[in-house]
Formats: structure tokens, sequence, C-alpha cells
């Protein structure tokens, strides 16, 4: 289930506009995921306008936005929205049909809920519900999602199978034709997430490159346990999950941004040979600056990783850069270092820098600079 | 010789025969499309997932080749490059297939029954495929066929306006065996016979749906269905070794060797 993350990098303003275009970009790209909680209401509210005064949408931008604001009647618990959302949803499928996504989107509401029988259960039920440990219950909440995730799969592929052996014109034969459970990826992805909430974190590292076995490129999953790795302090793990992002998104600077700054970890945690990892760290900050000039965190990591490389040391040891001569370098990273320090200053002095603990932090590097 | 004199046609054929005979073509050409639509399997476009896992892993050695410059130095890439090769070895990229060690080891000394095991796999569905498609298509014209040939048989359906050398007898006149007859007559089950190969246009009118179209003709012509993809072509592993022989001679050139005097020059 997406989680709000109020993160510090993201935009302080934001215009609503309660048009569609503003509205299909949001599902588009899920930029809502990164709003605040009253900015996601704000949305939330903007959405529900927008759905009961227009009615010239075509199918696909109706179902778009009716997404939309399920996704945002989730995140911002209004669990009843959300069902009759899901239930317009369904209403716009053929009644014979089974859907991956809508399985999917009520696997989210039941989530929300807490439970696949909560409207169900009495007041006793409830009580007893209490006494039972939040680790039990988590295990039932997940296992019931597995299941009608799995009774899902299994109806869509005996229905899929069925007609694909009643064709008289199908093309496909063999084994290979015949569907699997494992085929429907999309549900299969979302049983892989359910983990990150439910089960224990080897478990769901475990459950994560099983899915990228199959699915290996998909960058949102590598990103995820690169993520999990990071949280788990395996840190060159995580690297080789952010390098595989590399490769598939060269031009994902916020990903430049991440790998950088965990070379800047890495160097800390003195697992690999200092200069080299401090070295790779600049190289990526100024390809996630050259990239965005406006990401004001790879600047500041770059203000850092220029202050902490041992230059004088590695020409005393003799150890030269994969690129330069270490003498080409020392002059480039004395301008940069002063480029950057600029750029942060600006930033600064625009009130871009927005968290007060970054903010000291920042301070105290400038004037150290200086 | 003497001129055949030509002979006069009850107006009422038009009626009872010719009209009939092209209707009821019609008709069940139209009807079995549309028996044959309701079995047709939804267009999904679920990839199985073996098959899923092949392309992926293709696409993402295709990728490291096409984005090599994102490694800084060719002994990062090549390293990538040794743990791929160990990673698509014969055996690690046959098992998905063959879960028999022994059919295994027999595979290993002679790759090239890998497309043997696949069309075996098929054989069985493909068999079945086949079979159901061509009963679709014998057995409506079987029937037509038959009904012609037991209302209408030796009747002159129509004269053509045109003369015709007697070569076209045998398509014109099939099933009549009379010498003398001009050639422009044509006989009942060659107007089926015409119908068959002719109907396109009629069905295009009707229908106004070119796939459809396109699939009754293809039905009445009986084109051989075609073979399954996994049948033929280059193996799993003839694919993968070519990508890694595409991977192994990649020069990179890495963007991060002028990055310093870009990024620079960009904000200066």
């Amino acid at each position: 289930m997406p989680i709000v993350n109020p993160s510090p990098r993201q935009p302080i303003v934001i215009i609503m506009s309660s048009n569609k275009k503003y509205l299909l970009n949001q599902y588009k790209t899920s930029q809502y995921l990164n709003l605040s909680p009253p900015n996601l209401l704000q949305l939330f509210n903007s959405c529900k306008v927008f759905l009961a005064t227009t009615n010239k949408l075509s199918p696909l931008e109706r179902q778009s936005i009716l997404e939309l604001y399920f996704y945002l009647s989730i995140l911002t618990n209004h669990d009843i929205e959300a069902k009759s959302t899901l239930q317009k949803l369904k209403e716009s499928l053929p009644l014979t049909s089974k859907s991956e996504k809508l399985a999917v989107l009520e696997s989210y509401y039941l989530e929300a809920i807490g439970s696949t029988n909560t409207s169900s259960s009495t007041s006793q039920e409830k009580k007893d519900a209490k006494q039972v440990s939040s680790s039990k219950k988590q295990e039932t909440i997940l296992k019931e999602l597995e299941e009608y995730l799995t009774q899902v799969q299994t109806l869509i592929v005996n229905d899929e199978n069925k007609s694909r052996a009643m064709s008289l014109t199908s093309q496909q034969a063999g084994p290979l034709s015949r569907m699997t459970t494992n085929d429907l990826r999309t549900i299969v992805k979302r049983k892989v997430a359910l983990h990150k909430s439910f089960s224990s974190i080897d478990t769901y590292v475990n459950q994560l490159i099983d899915f990228l076995q199959v699915n290996t490129m998909d960058p949102f999953t590598w990103n995820e346990l690169g993520q999990t790795y990071h949280k788990l302090g395996e840190l060159t793990k995580a690297h080789s999950c952010f390098m595989e992002i590399a490769v598939l998104q060269p031009l994902n600077y916020k990903n430049w941004l991440q790998l950088a700054d965990l070379e800047v970890e890495l160097f800390y945690s003195g697992d690999l040979v200092a200069f080299n990892v401090l070295n790779d760290s600049i190289l990526h900050y100024l390809r996630a600056v050259e990239l965005c000039e406006v990401l004001v965190d790879a600047w500041i990591g770059l203000v850092v990783a220029l202050k902490l490389i041992p230059v004088s040391e590695m020409e005393k040891s003799g150890v030269n850069s994969k690129l330069k001569p270490l003498e080409d370098l020392k002059g480039k990273y004395d301008q940069l270092l002063k480029l950057a320090a600029k750029k942060v200053n600006k930033f600064v002095e625009l009130g871009l820098v927005t968290d007060d603990k970054k903010l000291n932090s920042v301070k105290a590097v400038l004037d150290d600079t200086k | 010789m003497a001129a055949v004199p030509e002979l006069l046609l009850d107006p009422a054929i038009k009626i009872w025969v010719l009209l009939p005979i092209s209707i009821v073509m019609v008709l069940v050409g139209i009807l079995r499309n549309n028996v044959t639509t309701l079995f047709l399997s939804p267009k999904r476009t679920v990839p199985n997932v073996r098959l899923l896992k092949e392309q992926q892993h293709l696409g993402l050695l295709r990728t490291y080749r096409r984005n090599h410059h994102v490694f800084i130095s060719q002994s990062d890439f090549d390293e990538k490059f040794d743990l791929f090769k160990k990673e698509y070895e014969f055996d690690n990229l046959m098992r998905h297939y063959v879960a028999d060690p022994e059919k295994l080891q027999k595979l290993k000394e002679n790759p090239n029954d890998f497309n043997t095991v696949m069309s075996d796999l098929s054989s069985g569905d493909m068999m079945m495929q086949m079979l159901k498609g061509n009963l679709a298509n014998y057995i409506p014209q079987t029937v037509i066929m038959y009904w012609v040939n037991f209302f209408y048989k030796n009747y002159i359906v129509m004269k053509l306006p045109f003369n015709l050398t007697n070569n076209f007898k045998s398509m014109l006149q099939s099933s009549m065996n009379m010498i003398d007859l001009d050639a422009s007559y044509v006989s009942a089950i060659s107007w089926y016979f015409v119908n068959l190969m002719g109907l396109s246009s009629i069905y295009a009118l009707v229908l106004n749906d070119n796939e459809m179209v396109t699939q009754i003709t293809q039905q009445t012509t009986q084109q051989q269905q075609p073979a399954p993809p996994t049948a033929g072509g280059p193996t799993v592993d003839q694919l993968f070794n070519s990508e890694l022989e595409g991977f192994k001679i990649t020069d990179i050139k890495s963007c991060f060797t002028t990055i310093h005097d870009r990024v620079l020059e960009k904000y200066q």
C-alpha cells in the first residue's frame, strides 16, 4: 500500500487545480505520494469535486481519475469513499470479467480497513480481536489478503485456460500457452508488497528477490530491494541494486543521488577502498546535478564528499583515480567545491533547504568551507 | 458442327436456386465466424512467466550493452559480464525447461535437440488446435456441399453474359457431363465454389469489419495455421550466448570521463 512519506525534498507550494489534466498527471506520475497530509487532503477534496461536477470524460479518463480518487481516499482514511469508488470501478467492467487491477485495488481497501470481514464483525468479536496479539492479527490479515488474491488468481487463470482450450482459432499451443497463477504479475507483485507490512524484513527481501528473478527489468522493485538492504545495513548489496536502476534508467537523477549518498555511507563504514568509493560518489553527485540543477541534496552531498576526499593522503600513498591522474583532479576538485558551495548558499538563501536539522548541518559545512 | 441452340432458363431458378445458395453461404459464413468468436480466447496481454523471464533477462543484457556509459570504468563493466556469464550458463538456463538431470545432460551434449524438446512439449496441443480448426472449417462446407448436391444436382443456374473458352467448362460446369454445352452456363455446384472463393466483398459490405472479413476468408480458403514460435528459430541458449558475445566486445564510453569539465562549464 502506498504510504505518505512527507519528504523534505518535496516542493513546498502545491498549486491546486481541479482540472482534468492536473488530476490525470497526478495519476500517471504518482506525485501525490510525495505530498504532505494537508496537501493530500486538499487534492482528495479537489478530486471529489471534480468527479461530482464533470461528466464529459472518456471511459479511460474516468477510470484513471476514479483510481486516483480511490488511492487518495485510502491515504486520507476515507474508507466509505474508497469502498464506493471501488464499486464504481467494478461497475465499469463487464459482469463476467475478472480484473487483476481490481483485485489489487480491493486488496488495498481490505488492508486499509484491517481485515476482510471487519464489516460483519460483532462487538463481541471485536473484543476478542483486541485480546489477540498484534503480530498474530497481522499474520491473520496477511493470510486473508493472500487467500483473497490467490482466489482471484485461480478464477482468472481457470477462465483463461478454459477459453484457450475451447478456442478454435487460438494460435497458441503447448504447455507454454497454459496460464498459471504466477503469470499474473500484477497480483504477484501485490502479494510481495504485502510482506512489507505484515512479515519480517528477511521474508520481504526474499520475496523481492524472487520477484526480481522474473521481472528483472523492474526499477521500482530494485529500488525497494535497495532501500530494504539499506535499512538492514547491507550497504554493498544496496549499492548493487541502485546500480541496476542506473543501468535501467540512466537519466533518473534521484537514483544517482541515492547511489552517491550510499557511497558516502560506504566510505564511513570502511567497506570499500576509501578513495575509490568517495571518488565514485563525487562522480555520481556530479551526474545528478548535471541532470537536475535544483537537486539541493546532490549539491550538499557534493560539498561533503569533496571535503571528505583525502587527496593529500592519496598523493602520499600514490593511489590514482580510475579516470584521470590525481594531479589533474586536484584542481578540478577545488573548482567544483567552490561551485557547489556557491550553489548551496544560493539554495539556502532561497529557502529551499526546509529541514532545520539539515539547514544547521549545511551551514556548519559551508562555514568550514570558507 | 451445328451451333447449339441457346437454352431457355426458367426465371424461377434465379429465385429458388441461385439466390438461396448465395444467401445460405453468406449466412453460414457469418454464423461460423460468430461461433468461432464465441470460442476465441480473450485477447489478454499476459505473457507466460517463463517467456517473460527470458524476455526480461535478454532485455536486461541488451540494456546493459546500450547503457554502458553509466559505468565508470571498463573493469566495472567486465565484472558485471563475468557475473552474467555465470548466471546464464547452459545448465542454469535449461533447467527451466528440462527438469530431468539425465535429459539435461543429453541436451548439453547436443544443444540442437532443444528445438525438438520444445516441439515435443507443444505438439499434442498443437494437433488438437489444428483438429478443432479444421473441423470448424470442414463441417459447414461439407454440409452445404451435400445440400447443394442433393437438391440442385445437374442444375444450370445461370448464363454468364459473356463468352468463355471450353477450358472454363471444368470450373463452371462441375458435375455436368454435357460436352456440347456452352462454357458460359454455370452449374449449381460451380456456383457454390464461386461463392466460396469470392464472397469477401459481400462480407465486407454486410459486416463492415475488415479484420473479421479477413478471418472468414482465411477460414474458407483453408490456410495453414502458423507453427508455434517455440518450434523453430534459435534456442534460448543461443540467444543468450549471442547477447553475451555482444556484451563481451562492448567497449564502454563512460559518461563520467569528462563530467568534471561538463558540470563546471554548465554552471560556472
